[in-house]
């Protein structure tokens, strides 16, 4: 971790403020097996029917499903509509 | 959407890129915040919708990246703007089937004329038509009070007109003034209006018939009116005489008296002719009620077949009071004294009061007897040929 990311980090845990604010996190809000929506994104990396690859901040979100759709794409969030099957959170190393 | 609802109700672009992966499009779009929505990747192609703001970020995209861009459909308030912008004519049929419904709605249409029994409608149209009031006229241009004002100036025989405007329809609602007598040529006599003796009577003019002590039967001729060849005389004065007034009332120890209960019910029905199609689906449950109709017609014109009728239903019940004979013999007498009462002229002056018990069996019959000294003319016009 970068040392200004563990200065932001610090003062986030000191003042008990949101670390995907702070920080730049994602926040993937998951509607039943139906809808995700996924904030503080930074782009998309894969689209297809089966598979949406979404940039996240040191890493990417995979989401696994059937009939998978970008419902709205926004410069800070994504709606993703669809059967979810899978989500997984792949960190860069 | 956030904000982006708003901008997809001024204009919304339904678009498709081809020439470039559906993943650097929708990321050269983000980059350059456009909004999409609805994205689907067919065919190497992406189609998406989006509205018009950010349309035009999606021109630079395209020259940044040489892909195509193709408009598939528009939609939106802004696109509606357009599309009537460039067809002027059709803007200026718009505004002017406004502008000529506007006008039109300024203009008398019809003039009604209600309640004109002995007065010509004709002549109370060409009158109001001489003040201004006419088909086609301008409705803002008429007074309606000035209106109503030189109507009742102009016909003596109007008591009441009121001249009302309903879109473009003006109504003249006319009441007649109820026919005087003295206008039909006949005479009027002053007559008995209850049986009496004769105390006192003043005859200002008109032929005296009867005098001071003389027994006179209700309906009887008590000063005269005639005619000779200066003109009708009407007879003129006051008859005062000593009558007796009779009034009759009884009571139960058991009596069954109705009471409201306070349970209502309004049924509804559209008439069409003789026809009734009731408009309220279920019906009234009460054993007992009383019902009172209300019929309303279509634009207030009972002429039109067309009406609502109203049914209203207001349940009663039979209640059974129980008094004392004393109560009952007591309430008999306070029902024969109000009967009585009610009789007495506002001029009486009550001399004696006399109470019988008339009872014969388990009803308590009471008889209240009056005298009084009372006035008892009242005018009467003659019968056509009498004099």
């Amino acid at each position: 971790m970068a040392k200004v990311e563990k200065v932001k980090k610090k003062i986030a845990d000191i003042f008990d403020l949101p670390h995907d604010t702070v920080l730049g996190l994602p926040r993937v809000t998951l509607i039943g097996s139906h809808q995700l929506y996924i904030e503080n994104h930074t782009g998309i990396n894969l689209y297809e029917k089966n598979q949406i690859r979404v940039g996240v901040h040191k890493g990417e979100i995979q989401i696994d499903g059937e009939d998978l759709q970008l419902r709205t794409v926004y410069s800070d969030d994504i709606f993703i509509e669809g059967k979810i099957f899978n989500i997984f959170l792949k960190e860069q190393v | 959407m956030k904000n982006g609802s708003m901008l997809a109700v001024l204009g919304t672009v339904e678009i498709e890129a081809g020439e470039i992966s559906p993943e650097e499009f929708i990321n050269r779009a983000r980059e350059a915040g456009a909004r999409l929505w609805n994205i689907s990747a067919v065919g190497g192609k992406v189609q998406c919708k989006t509205d018009i703001f950010s349309y035009n970020r999606l021109v630079a995209v395209q020259k940044q990246t040489g892909c195509t861009l193709t408009v598939l459909k528009k939609s939106g308030l802004c696109v509606l703007a357009r599309t009537v912008w460039l067809r002027k004519l059709l803007l200026v049929g718009f505004m002017g089937f406004w502008l000529t419904l506007y006008f039109l709605s300024g203009l008398v249409w019809h003039i009604r004329v209600e309640g004109a029994r002995t007065l010509d409608e004709a002549e109370i149209l060409e009158y109001v038509r001489s003040l201004g009031l006419e088909q086609w006229a301008s409705i803002r241009d008429i007074d309606l009070n000035r209106m109503e004002r030189e109507l009742t100036l102009r016909f003596p025989e109007i008591a009441w007109v009121a001249v009302e405007r309903q879109g473009t329809q003006i109504t003249i609602r006319i009441v007649e003034r109820e026919a005087d007598p003295l206008q039909f040529g006949v005479p009027v006599d002053i007559v008995a209006e209850n049986d009496g003796i004769i105390i006192e009577m003043k005859v200002i003019q008109g032929i005296p018939l009867v005098e001071p002590g003389m027994t006179v039967a209700k309906g009887d001729v008590l000063i005269s009116g005639f005619k000779d060849e200066k003109g009708i005389v009407n007879a003129a004065g006051f008859v005062r005489a000593l009558v007796y007034i009779e009034g009759y009332g009884e009571a139960a120890v058991e009596e069954r008296v109705k009471v409201f209960t306070g349970n209502e019910f309004t049924a509804r029905y559209l008439t069409l002719g003789n026809k009734k199609i009731a408009l309220t689906r279920r019906n009234h449950r009460f054993a007992r009620f009383e019902k009172v109709e209300t019929r309303r017609f279509f634009r207030g014109n009972p002429r039109i077949p067309i009406g609502l009728l109203e049914q209203r239903y207001r349940e009663v019940e039979l209640q059974t009071v129980r008094h004392t004979p004393e109560e009952a013999r007591e309430l008999a007498r306070e029902r024969a004294m109000l009967r009585a009462h009610q009789q007495l002229g506002e001029h009486a002056d009550l001399l004696e009061t006399k109470v019988y018990d008339i009872t014969a069996d388990d009803v308590f019959r009471v008889k209240v007897v009056l005298t009084a000294e009372t006035r008892i003319g009242r005018q009467k016009a003659q019968a056509k040929g009498e004099n």
